[in-house]
């Protein structure tokens, strides 16, 4: 018989324990996420349920994923008839205690952070039977934009890329990955191809909303949204619960920027976080030539749909262009490659260059991510900026983000991912200055990359700085300000009123407010206080490849003088029970994960050797090589004089945004086509500003309006330079632009007749 | 020796020792009155598994070995395979030491299988 048709047999893919091949019975039974989110972080209570279903005790180790600037504060476990809470300690110490507990018996519970946001919570010596409490309190980031904000919780963990870490199929459908030696020995969890007979997820969250109106979505889960009182949403699943194979991923928006002081006073004095909105500071000015290198991440795990919107993207960004700019682009995987040794100029014959380099590649190998960023500053002797698309599938990401700092340029990224990558990325771009976008699978990547190269196009404030007498503003606030992203200012402060100053460089000079720092009665002063210690230890350990003592000497401070856990110090708890002996250690079981959803099994856990070893332990193993993919979900069609769903119009648009010439206009066989191409271009863009879709069009219309005013033909007959003078005035027209659109993209000519008796008022 | 001192002794964490333990690797601790106790069998065992891990060989496969001894030497050498997906049920395997323009060629039969295959499910449909 073969592997598959045994696995077939005894039931595919359920969790099943490698040496006997019996079904896993979970010591990790139900996690349930609750708390409150504001514009400025959450502060989040994370309720597990172990149980034992063994006849030894055991020991139940669950690793996840911090979110953005997150750390832990505390815990609390409640067994029967006992409940005890967590002290923080170093972490040698906490370890100690932890094992000598274990080794008399007693129930011992420890938190405790390693490399790359992972945190283990080992709950040792659950007796047979025995059902533990875990609460564990933390704090963590969100993700914030003017006019709304994402907040993303890991309920899985991303198997991802280290060139020395190994991983196997140890069992069908269940896949192992050990890292080395220098990840301090964490145990990260076996991945299970289906999820669905693991612990369950839930979620009741507090969500923060402003008066006027806002919105609340999910993209990851199917949520219920209800109004508590005035300021207030209550989140819920819609369903009973979940399987643990995606992050949660929730989306506040509204319709005026956020803007306000969210703080009040705790037992550490007054602390507040100040949400300043990028409007602010005016408005993008005209720009100034750019170098911009693009960096695709072509790895095994952005197979599929991720790799042909990323690419996609990246034409309709060299689209936005000026012919005054100059790009480069950098693919990598297990290696790299470059379209050209220098940075290129825009134009006709550059631009055909990227796209042939563009279709040529395909996914497959490692996730290099160092070595591709190294070839994009190399680009960049002068400084300048990288848009990095990647699924962020990397262990060992400290070490990326220290030379990537170290380099000089500005790093924006767009993340793609169902899984928990959302921390690294936040700190490559926080460290670098750059913007940072994570998206789920079921998100556009092509729209999102060009709002980010639009965004990131031109600041609007440098060299900002935000001071105040006797005000202590911890830790320094981004010196960049981008049109889209706010600026958030942690600041503490004693004394009955403080006041914010702030001075910085914008386009008109030097320029300095004050904002007073007024907080109301919302209690908020504990939560802020903490989240702005997540965000001072997050930037600390985010280029600590190694503990040196300096920097465990400063998180343990850190951590002490907030009361957080971090790498240096962790949280642990005993409780000893009336009858705990001394005897045997309890067997270490590592709570298994759902893969990701958009993460193939095989992308990582996948043939390493043809053989026949179904032998006793039934280890199958697979390579690390990437295979590819032939099958593709069937097209949307449109029907002619249909107006097409958003999804499709901005596929359209997308897709003739990257044609845009450096002159600004369409290309076609004369000069009239070009005219009438781009003419039937603007007009669509028109109309989708007006259905508020494709603001992250805005440079592509500015360049098409410029070339169909400065066109001789424009110029020569009144009829075009009133339709260009009605777009430019905003105005839209109602036409079979849609259908003339698709011609165009099949290569099609337009017949000026046809043009012009659609627009019967001109 | 308890664990502490074992684990002190072979520089690893008494975590490892759990671990190695529960997956096998190591035999379970003898009884020693009201404690655990390890003796030289467990270090021994502990120094061939690190020896083991240097060489590149995942738990799974040390537990594997340790346990088969002798016979585990006749497994066959590793040997790369490229997994491509032809349609949703079907996923071949091509051996990945081939030569490049052989690979180009059986990837684009292979493509064509698929469409062939995707075209046939739409006229079924």
């Amino acid at each position: 018989m073969t592997g598959a048709a045994a696995a077939a047999e005894q039931g595919f893919f359920a969790p099943v324990e490698a040496a006997s091949g019996a079904e896993l019975r979970l010591a990790l039974q139900e996690l349930m996420l609750t708390g409150k989110v504001l514009p400025v972080g959450a502060h989040l209570w994370v309720r597990h349920l172990f149980r034992s279903a063994e006849t030894k005790p055991v020991e139940a180790v669950y690793t996840f994923a911090l979110p953005r600037d997150a750390a832990l504060r505390r815990f609390r476990v409640v067994g029967q008839g006992f409940s005890v809470e967590s002290s923080l300690q170093p972490v040698a110490k906490a370890e100690e205690i932890y094992e000598e507990a274990l080794s008399r018996g007693n129930l011992a519970t420890m938190a405790r952070a390693y490399r790359d946001g992972l945190v283990s919570l080992y709950v040792g010596n659950l007796k047979p039977e025995e059902t533990v409490v875990v609460f564990l309190e933390l704090v963590a980031g969100v993700d914030l934009w003017d006019e709304g904000f994402r907040f993303r919780f890991p309920f899985t963990l991303a198997p991802a890329y280290h060139p020395q870490a190994r991983a196997a199929e140890v069992a069908p459908g269940l896949g192992e990955m050990e890292l080395p030696e220098s990840f301090e020995g964490v145990l990260l969890p076996q991945w299970v191809k289906n999820g669905e007979k693991l612990h369950q997820v839930g979620l009741s969250l507090e969500v923060w909303s402003p008066p006027g109106g806002f919105q609340v979505n999910s993209p990851s889960h199917r949520v219920r949204v209800a109004m508590e009182e005035q300021g207030t949403a209550r989140v819920s699943l819609a369903v009973d619960h979940d399987i643990p194979d995606r992050d949660l991923v929730l989306d506040l928006e509204t319709r005026r920027p956020i803007q306000g002081v969210f703080g009040g006073e705790s037992e550490h004095g007054k602390s507040a976080a100040v949400v300043i909105p990028s409007t602010f500071f005016g408005k993008p000015q005209e720009t100034q030539p750019r170098e911009v290198v693009f960096v695709l991440d072509r790895s095994g795990s952005m197979e599929g749909r991720p790799l042909e919107q990323a690419k996609k993207a990246i034409q309709a960004c060299l689209a936005a262009c000026s012919p005054a700019d100059r790009f480069g682009l950098v693919l990598f995987e297990s290696s790299v490659e470059q379209l050209a040794g220098n940075l290129l100029p825009i134009s006709v014959e550059t631009r055909e260059q990227a796209e042939d380099f563009l279709q040529r590649a395909e996914a497959g190998g490692g996730t290099e991510l160092a070595a591709g960023l190294a070839a994009a500053t190399r680009l960049l002797p002068q400084g300048g900026e990288v848009l990095l698309v990647t699924d962020g599938q990397v262990f060992g990401t400290e070490e990326i983000v220290a030379q990537a700092k170290k380099a000089g340029v500005r790093i924006n990224c767009l993340g793609i991912g169902a899984a928990s990558q959302d921390r690294f990325l936040a700190s490559l771009a926080a460290q670098t200055e750059g913007l940072c976008r994570f998206l789920t699978p079921q998100e556009r990547v092509d729209t999102a990359a060009l709002e980010l190269f639009a965004s990131s196009r031109q600041p609007l404030a440098w060299e900002l700085s935000a001071g105040g007498d006797g005000v202590e503003v911890e830790p320094a606030p981004p010196r960049t300000v981008f049109a889209g992203k706010p600026v958030v200012i942690f600041a503490s402060w004693e004394g009955e009123r403080g006041a914010l100053e702030l001075s910085w460089r914008g386009p008109v000079g030097a320029q300095r407010s004050t904002v007073p720092l007024e907080i109301g009665q919302d209690g908020l002063g504990e939560t802020v206080h903490l989240l702005q210690g997540a965000k001072r230890i997050t930037e600390l350990e985010a280029t600590a490849e190694e503990l040196s003592p300096e920097l465990r000497r400063k998180l343990e401070q850190l951590g002490r003088r907030y009361g957080l856990a971090n790498r240096a110090m962790a949280l642990v708890a005993v409780k000893a029970r009336p009858g705990d002996t001394p005897g045997e250690p309890p067997k270490t079981e590592v709570v298994p994960l759902g893969m990701p959803e958009d993460t193939r099994f095989d992308a990582y856990f996948r043939l390493r050797r043809v053989a026949d070893v179904v032998v006793r332990h039934k280890v199958v193993l697979y390579s690390l090589m990437a295979g590819a993919e032939f099958y593709e979900p069937r097209e949307r069609r449109r029907l002619p004089g249909e107006v097409p769903d958003p999804v499709l119009m901005e596929d359209i648009l997308v897709d003739l945004a990257g044609k845009l010439l450096p002159d600004g206009g369409m290309p076609g066989s004369d000069e009239e086509q070009r005219w009438l191409a781009s003419a039937v271009l603007a007009l669509l863009f028109a109309e989708a500003r007006e259905k508020r879709l494709g603001k992250w069009f805005r440079p592509h219309f500015k360049r098409l309006l410029a070339f169909l005013k400065k066109h001789p033909a424009t110029q020569a007959d009144p009829r075009r330079a009133t339709l260009v003078a009605r777009l430019e005035a905003k105005e839209t027209f109602l036409g079979p632009w849609w259908d003339l659109a698709e011609r165009l993209l099949a290569g099609e000519s337009i017949a000026p007749e046809e043009f012009w008796q659609a627009l019967p008022t001109l | 020796m308890s664990l502490a001192e074992l684990a002190a002794k072979a520089g690893v964490r008494p975590r490892t020792v759990r671990f190695y333990i529960a997956r096998g690797l190591l035999p379970p601790p003898r009884k020693a009155g009201r404690g655990a106790c390890y003796g030289p069998e467990h270090l021994e065992r502990l120094a061939l598994v690190r020896q083991l891990q240097g060489q590149g060989l995942m738990l799974a496969e040390i537990a594997q070995r340790l346990e088969q001894g002798e016979e585990a030497s006749a497994l066959p050498e590793p040997a790369p395979c490229w997994a491509f997906h032809v349609s949703e049920e079907i996923t071949v395997l091509v051996r990945a030491d081939v030569a490049p323009w052989r690979l180009a060629r059986i990837r684009r039969a292979l493509g064509e299988l698929a469409r062939t295959l995707a075209k046939g499910k739409e006229d079924q449909l």
